[in-house]
């Protein structure tokens, strides 16, 4: 688990006692927290683009 | 929460975080690599929220402050978890249940809007009475589990 930068976006994914999470950021802002497991944001809103680069990191193996 | 400035203590094994919410701790033993730290930096790409642990052979390993608080059991972060799993629960509840929308938000005796939120899972400005109000609105029961710190 670690930090990947994908499409100006930096991804940041980790697992703990609440679930598999990975925040969003651009422009050194948090943009979405996401749950990976439930598919639902915990914050901020989400983007069609940012869920398609999720899906596809999570395709990848990345997160 | 941002991370105002970190220090690695090799004594003691462990990250001290400054913040402006007071000083916490993260332990070798819960990286990648506990043995082979070598440096370590608050990530300004991540607006200065998560700080990066370098190993030789140029690995790193960042680690985000909601892990930080999490394993120092941050009543703030503990709270805002607990909200979010009775959302979501209220979601999957509301979804089983027959009696209109209408009839629930008479029930809780809110307006619309607030009933909305309620359910909104990135909305944490709502209490947890609050949210055992809608629950059992919606017929359901909140019970207590309590599991041991792992």
């Amino acid at each position: 688990m670690g930090k990947i930068k994908r499409g100006n976006y930096f991804f940041v994914s980790w697992i703990g006692d609440h679930g598999h999470h990975v925040h969003v950021y651009k422009d050194h802002k948090q943009i979405l927290k996401w749950d990976l497991e439930e598919n639902k944001a915990i914050k901020g809103v989400s983007q069609k683009r940012i869920l398609k680069l999720i899906r596809q990191l999570k395709w990848e193996g990345k997160l | 929460m941002k991370i105002k400035k970190i220090t690695l203590n090799n004594r003691k094994k462990s990250f001290e975080i400054l913040t402006r919410q007071g000083v916490f701790e993260f332990p070798f033993s819960r990286l990648k690599y506990p043995h082979k730290v070598s440096g370590v930096f608050v990530d300004k790409e991540l607006g200065r929220e998560a700080f990066t642990v370098l190993y030789p052979l140029q690995k790193a390993q960042t680690i985000h402050m909601d892990q930080v608080l999490e394993y120092n059991q941050d009543q703030g972060y503990l709270r805002e978890m607990l909200l979010y799993k009775l959302s979501l629960e209220a979601q999957k509840a509301l979804k089983k249940f027959k009696t209109s929308r209408r009839e629930i938000i008479r029930r809780l005796g809110t307006s619309p809007a607030q009933f909305y939120r309620l359910l909104d899972q990135t909305y944490y400005h709502k209490t947890i009475d609050q949210m055992v109000k809608l629950l059992s609105a919606l017929d359901y029961r909140v019970d207590v589990v309590l599991k041991r710190a792992a």
